[in-house]
């Protein structure tokens, strides 16, 4: 995999907004995502929608630090900072569960999360000496977005975000490890799919949409292994599902649109045009 | 030794097999993972070509993903509706070919418009019908993956593996991308992409990206990288996960466990003294190097 | 939980997370150049490589559930050193028969472990290609110490929460939720150390005779302080699950 290299990337839309976006929108949705909040069928859909804010806040994280040249292409820095957000998202929930307090676990995975990617990127950058001025930032922002967005996908498939609630119904039967690679596959690909020198920031987040919503149509699939999340006979796996793929089929054509603009051409021809030595 | 362990392993060999070479067919078709990074160069060096462009990311997350999803969605419909498993990893095997066919398009997109400078134009034509081989081969490996990682969990004497389904799923689909990515992908490219090169050496630094845009009619697409790989380096990729699903298990079940483990050490140093015939085979063979 | 389960967990995790980012530095990897033949060692990326001996070897480590500790290391190692071999080998096959090519490293004269020379069987313009016989047996060793430090994750994972998760949690058994999620740790670990290991030699390495392996000390001291702070991290979610 060529990294990209170069340096800084130029962005239409700051990071700040993003990572609001990211936190704001990740925590609103997971703690919507409580049914005894808003009933049994929204509920876990802004629980996935929060989920989907913490992606796209991940991918542009992803695109500043990757832009740099990590040396081990993008996707490593992905799936570490996954599995660190992983950790943080079940610390966030345990340390919950310790102290009585449920609601307090989405912060607190959040907070582990920040602090786990803070602390690798501390590592990777005193001990092992990288020379990236953004690595400890964007290590631990990737880290908190996954945690997020672990946290929000699980609390839609459980209907809740409770330790018992995540133990049984999402890392049991294992689904914990789909989120895991498919959240890093959303996180990272954007970026590494985009990159190269016409590298455009908004068309790279379009694709980020796509993604995350990729992760909550088949997480609207997953949803059915919940079968106690129904309201006025509308299951809300079924809600998840359509939502997810409404969204996903509009982001994936709004990038696909703009891939065709952005082309240097679009051809259905099978011939190749002669370039000029 | 029980014998219907041991068929019950052997099947997972030969599923293993089969996902293997069917993993490294599509990744070869696809242009996925390191050799990926010659048809990434090639417009830059001025070769415009009708390959795929398929940067979704190394293949070890990407089968991890497909894998994984086929897993989960088999296991759903294993245990909530009781399906006959054939069906349910089918079902879960089919979203996955969904996903995974969404994902080719968008990178290679994404890849082809990132550097549009060079001229290179997005060819519809040539993705759309790379897209079916794509599916189909992918539909092929995820299905042999998820039915290995059932297998396994079968509540039979010397398998009935803890972990649940989809988890089993993601580590074996990590791990055949792992093994695709570093056997069957040489074959791609340092054979199929530079076949105007006489066969017998490395590519040297300053080939790189003058990769072979003509086929034996007309202009080379990744269908005909198919082609190629599918003769040596997509069977040999699923010798490799074939036989480490089946050695791994094959092991302990006819020599229990102590003795399993010290046959998997002996087994391991065979695997080292053949590497070395190998490498003694091609010096006397080839010789030296030569102009 | 006695403080002495507690040291046994983030001491266990340290010590897995030290063989999983030292066992990295030993793999031979080219990343993309060795997949077109132009440089030594195994076509992919280091932490590639690696996630895949690692669980590989978790997988072998977890179906000795139960067993004692030095059992689950052995089974990890076994797995992780038959992914490794394998793959090389059948690479080294394709090398050979499908490229015509004599693995050969430019970084040494002559093989750490056959002596055989390596200059004049190097197409000019490479750094190496295929995985000679001191590369493969350095690659072994690598799937060792990433198999023994993945099954010693799991083993460690896995025991602590057996002694917190003894009900089962809403109708599920707990054995199912104590695997599930003792997997999901040392999947998570395993991945961390790997990448930090593989920034480390910036990606691509031959093994132990490559100059880069002089890194191992800066690496293994950095996945030794991540490792301590993960397990210390494992704990707090262990002890949620009392």
């Amino acid at each position: 995999m060529s990294a990209a290299g170069g340096g800084p990337s130029e962005a239409d839309i700051s990071p700040e907004v993003l990572l609001a976006l990211g936190v704001i929108g990740g925590l609103l949705g997971i703690y919507l995502s409580d049914i005894n909040v808003l009933g049994g069928v929204i509920a876990p859909v802004l629980g996935s929608l929060g989920a989907v804010c913490a992606i796209i806040w991940g991918a542009d994280a992803i695109r500043r630090v990757a832009s740099y040249g990590l040396g081990t292409g993008v996707p490593s820095i992905g799936y570490m900072s996954l599995a660190l957000g992983i950790i943080g998202a079940l610390v966030g929930v345990a340390l919950a569960a310790t102290l009585n307090l449920t609601i307090i676990g989405p912060v607190l995975g959040l907070v582990a999360g920040l602090i786990l990617g803070a602390v690798v990127g501390i590592v990777a950058k005193v001990i092992v000496k990288m020379k990236i001025a953004v690595l400890i930032r964007c290590t631990a922002e990737i880290s908190g977005a996954a945690a997020l967005a672990v946290l929000g996908f699980s609390s839609a498939i459980a209907g809740g975000y409770g330790l018992d609630l995540i133990l049984a119904k999402v890392i049991a039967p294992g689904f914990i490890a789909l989120f895991f690679i498919f959240v890093t596959m959303a996180i990272q690909h954007p970026f590494n799919a985009c990159l190269g020198p016409n590298e455009n920031q908004v068309r790279t987040i379009k694709l980020a949409v796509s993604t995350a919503f990729s992760v909550m149509t088949i997480t609207g699939i997953l949803a059915i292994f919940n079968p106690s999340l129904v309201y006025a006979g509308v299951p809300a796996w079924l809600v998840i599902l359509v939502i997810g793929a409404i969204g996903w089929v509009v982001s994936l054509k709004s990038f696909i649109c703009a891939s065709n603009e952005a082309a240097a051409e679009v051809s259905w021809n099978a011939e190749i045009p002669k370039v000029e030595e | 030794m029980d014998p219907i362990t041991l068929g019950v392993v052997a099947l997972m060999g030969a599923a293993a097999t089969i996902a293997g070479a069917t993993e490294d067919i599509e990744t070869d078709i696809g242009s996925e993972s390191n050799p990926n990074s010659q048809v990434q160069l090639a417009p830059q060096m001025g070769h415009l070509h009708r390959f795929i462009n398929k940067a979704t990311s190394g293949e070890p997350v990407a089968y991890g993903v497909w894998a994984g999803v086929a897993g989960s969605v088999a296991y759903l419909f294993l245990h909530l509706f009781n399906l006959n498993p054939v069906i349910a990893i089918a079902a879960g095997a089919s979203v996955a070919a969904l996903v995974h066919t969404i994902y080719t398009v968008t990178s290679h997109l994404g890849r082809i418009v990132g550097q549009s400078q060079f001229g290179q134009p997005v060819y519809w034509d040539a993705l759309t019908q790379a897209l079916g081989p794509i599916a189909g081969h992918g539909f092929i490996a995820n299905f042999s993956i998820v039915a290995v990682a059932y297998l396994i969990t079968l509540p039979i004497e010397g398998l009935a593996h803890p972990f649940p389904l989809p988890l089993l799923a993601v580590m074996w689909g990590i791990t055949l991308g792992a093994i695709g990515s570093s056997t069957g992908d040489v074959h791609y490219g340092t054979e199929s992409e530079f076949q105007q090169y006489p066969f017998g050496g490395g590519i040297p630094v300053a080939n790189h990206g003058d990769i072979n845009i003509k086929s034996s009619v007309g202009i080379k697409n990744s269908i005909d990288v198919g082609n190629f790989c599918a003769k040596f380096g997509g069977p040999l990729t699923g010798i490799c996960f074939g036989l480490l699903v089946f050695i791994s298990f094959w092991i302990t079940v006819i020599f229990g466990l102590y003795g399993g483990l010290v046959a998997g050490i002996i087994i391991v140093l065979i695997l080292i003294i053949l590497n070395n015939r190998i490498e003694v085979f091609a010096r006397k063979t080839y010789g030296p190097y030569k102009e | 939980m006695v403080i002495t389960a507690i040291l046994t967990l983030i001491i266990a995790v340290a010590i897995g997370g030290i063989l999983i980012g030292g066992g990295v530095h030993f793999i031979p990897v080219g990343g993309a150049p060795a997949a077109m033949a132009t440089a030594t060692g195994v076509g992919t990326g280091t932490a590639m490589l690696a996630a895949g001996g690692g669980l590989t070897g978790l997988i072998t480590a977890a179906s000795m559930t139960g067993q004692p500790v030095y059992i689950v290391c052995i089974a990890g190692a076994v797995g992780g050193m038959l992914m490794i071999a394998l793959t090389m080998l059948i690479a080294n096959i394709i090398y050979v028969y499908g490229c015509g090519i004599v693995p050969s490293s430019a970084k040494v004269e002559k093989d750490i472990i056959t002596g055989l020379d390596q200059e004049k069987y190097i197409t000019p313009g490479t750094e190496g290609h295929g995985v000679p016989t001191g590369c493969f047996v350095s690659g072994v060793i690598g799937g060792l110490f990433g198999g023994v430090g993945g099954g010693l994750v799991y083993w460690a994972a896995y025991n602590a929460l057996a002694e917190a998760i003894t009900t089962p949690i809403l109708g599920v058994e707990s054995n199912v939720v104590i695997a599930g999620l003792a997997a999901i740790l040392g999947v998570a670990v395993f991945f961390i150390n790997a990448v930090i290991a593989s920034y480390n030699i910036g990606g691509t390495t031959e093994g132990v005779h490559d100059p880069k392996f002089k890194r191992l000390p800066r690496g293994v001291l950095a996945s030794g302080v991540a490792s301590i702070v993960l397990g210390i991290f494992i704990y707090l979610i262990v002890g949620g699950a009392l």
